[in-house]
């Protein structure tokens, strides 16, 4: 292959509703913090080119609605995503307790070709509060190693901490993934696995 | 006169203008609200009896902004007679003592946690770009009074974020909580049933518009979303849960809530349709995912139509693929 194509990365941010998802976003694409943002309903993204080892690639980041109830119009969201990004709110307990939730709901509804495999990061947010810290460092963590280690980073949206460290490990983690979706897809090719008669009937009733 | 007052520089509901609106326009509004004057001059007794057909036509036409309270009342009020005699009768119930304990005494109300928490956190995630929404600003508090009351008499939906949003373009409208509430619970149980719940029969809603996308009709729409790689979900599901609040602005939001109320939910994706038409070539200018959501996120960059032209606009779509439903 001569040329390299234009890489575009998918990233979802799961999380219960006031976590800061729209917050990380914003400071990631814009830094900036505002409070001032909306809360969010169905789905939102936003992109941004980024150079990861040598290489631009353009992420396009999907900030998803918080409340439970919206969970069903995941599918279409989820589609195609190349990294989840799971946030609690280390203030909040049942944010991090929900996280479990989170990630299967994604696997069932994205349901990815490898699930074991699936690139998944985790970022404890609002550490600026540290007075009313109920999630400890340690305790997050450990549940991301029981998680086949996934990396996890304590971040403020507001105050910027880890922001930018924490995307560029989702911004590899997803190009890694996508180059393995392309393996499989080229191998596909190759053997021509789908090259079967179409089979389709006139007069279906459809 | 009654004119449409506003806030010095400030649009009808009080949000910043996102756009001129024309000369022509504003002496249309202008000569509405006469014919209104002398053909209703007491719309506040009118009974839903007068919904004949040039009542109907009055308000395809465009309601003035100081009788929509009124209006809008006698649309919801129809609407739901007309929907009770379909289907199980929808409790539209009085709050106006619940709303009254509620300011009192927020404990009186029997809401669980979780639903107290989720108003509580987006009661300013709400307009905060807008005066009215700080925090201790009187139609913010009464923000809090009507989702919590609602929640109260409807445990089974709760509270369902958009509800917020619904609300609070109620109250910059009616400027009353008892009439906010009424007409949030005929939104949410009557025209929009099961939307807001975990059901999120949006879902179904979004199908039709898919399936209309899907007529040659729309091959032009259709294809400047493929051609960006944009799925209707992405838009529409916002779109439809908050009856366009925040896409379009307030002068066409209110004329197509002013529809909304006669004609129910095929409204919404009649208009679905007629602004996916009306922008097509914007949409076509850059065949970029970003490009076309930013378009479709901000209706308000467009022309502004009279609500005449605007209302025609809507019923000129979705013919034979939007369904009646009542
Ligand atoms: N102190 C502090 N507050 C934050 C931080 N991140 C977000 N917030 C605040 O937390 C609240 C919720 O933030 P959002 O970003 O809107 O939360 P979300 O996860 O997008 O919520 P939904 O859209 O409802 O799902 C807002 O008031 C933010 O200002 C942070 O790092 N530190
Ligand atoms: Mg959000």
């Amino acid at each position: 292959m001569a040329t390299r194509k234009k890489v575009l990365l998918k990233v979802i941010i799961l999380g219960d509703s006031g976590v800061g998802k729209t917050s990380l976003m914003n400071q990631y694409v814009n830094r900036k913090f505002s409070n001032q943002y909306k809360a969010t309903i169905g789905a939102d993204f936003l992109t941004k080119e980024v150079t990861v080892d040598d290489r631009l690639v353009t992420m396009q980041i999907w900030d998803t609605a918080g409340q439970e109830r919206f969970q069903s119009l995941g599918v279409a969201f989820y589609r195609g995503a190349d990294c989840c990004v799971l946030v609690f709110d280390v203030t909040v307990p049942r944010s991090f307790e929900s996280l479990e939730a989170w990630r299967d709901e994604f696997l069932i509804q994205a349901s990815p070709r490898d699930p074991e495999h699936f690139p998944f990061v985790v970022l404890g947010n609002k550490v600026d509060l540290k007075d009313n810290r109920a999630i400890t460092e340690n305790r997050a963590k450990s549940w991301c190693d029981e998680k086949g280690n996934i990396p996890y980073f304590e971040t403020s949206a507001k105050e910027a901490t880890k922001v930018e460290t924490a995307f560029l490990t989702i911004a590899r983690a997803a190009l890694q993934q996508e180059k393995d979706e392309d393996i499989y897809h080229d191998f596909k090719d190759a053997v021509n696995l789908d090259d079967v008669p179409d089979k389709k009937q006139d007069g279906c009733g459809c | 006169m009654c004119a449409d007052t506003s806030p010095a520089g400030k649009d009808v509901l009080g949000f910043e203008p996102s756009r001129h609106i024309s000369g022509d326009v504003i002496a249309n509004l202008a000569r509405r609200r006469m014919r209104w004057h002398r053909k209703y001059p007491r719309i506040e007794d009118a009974q839903h009896k007068s919904f004949t057909r040039p009542f109907k036509r009055f308000i395809s036409k465009g309601v003035p902004h100081h009788l929509r309270p009124n209006v809008w009342r006698l649309s919801a009020s129809r609407f739901a007679q007309k929907y009770n005699r379909k289907h199980e009768d929808v409790p539209i119930l009085n709050g106006s003592a619940l709303l009254q304990q509620a300011r009192s005494n927020p404990h009186a109300l029997t809401i669980d946690e979780d639903t107290l928490m989720q108003i509580k956190m987006d009661m300013p995630r709400t307009f905060p770009e807008h005066a009215e929404f700080k925090e201790g600003a009187h139609i913010y508090e009464e923000l809090g009074h009507v989702l919590r009351v609602f929640a109260h008499l409807h445990p089974h939906i709760g509270y369902c974020q958009a509800m917020n949003f619904l609300a609070g373009v109620l109250l910059l409208t009616t400027r009353d909580a008892e009439a906010t509430l009424s007409l949030l619970q005929c939104i949410v149980l009557v025209y929009m049933p099961d939307r807001y719940t975990s059901e999120m029969k949006v879902q179904d809603d979004v199908k039709i518009l898919q399936r209309a996308l899907n007529t040659p009709r729309y091959a032009h729409v259709r294809s400047a979303l493929e051609d960006a790689g944009v799925d209707v979900t992405f838009f529409a599901v916002k779109w439809l849960l908050m009856l366009f609040v925040d896409a379009l602005p307030s002068d066409q939001l209110l004329v197509l809530w002013d529809l909304f109320f006669l004609w129910g939910r095929r409204v919404l994706l009649q208009a679905a349709l007629f602004l996916l038409h009306e922008h097509v070539e914007d949409l076509r200018a850059r065949p970029d995912v970003n490009h076309v959501m930013d378009v479709l996120k901000d209706l308000g960059r467009t022309r502004a139509l009279t609500p005449q032209a605007f209302a025609h606009g809507i019923t000129q779509h979705g013919g034979g693929v939007v369904p009646k439903l009542v």
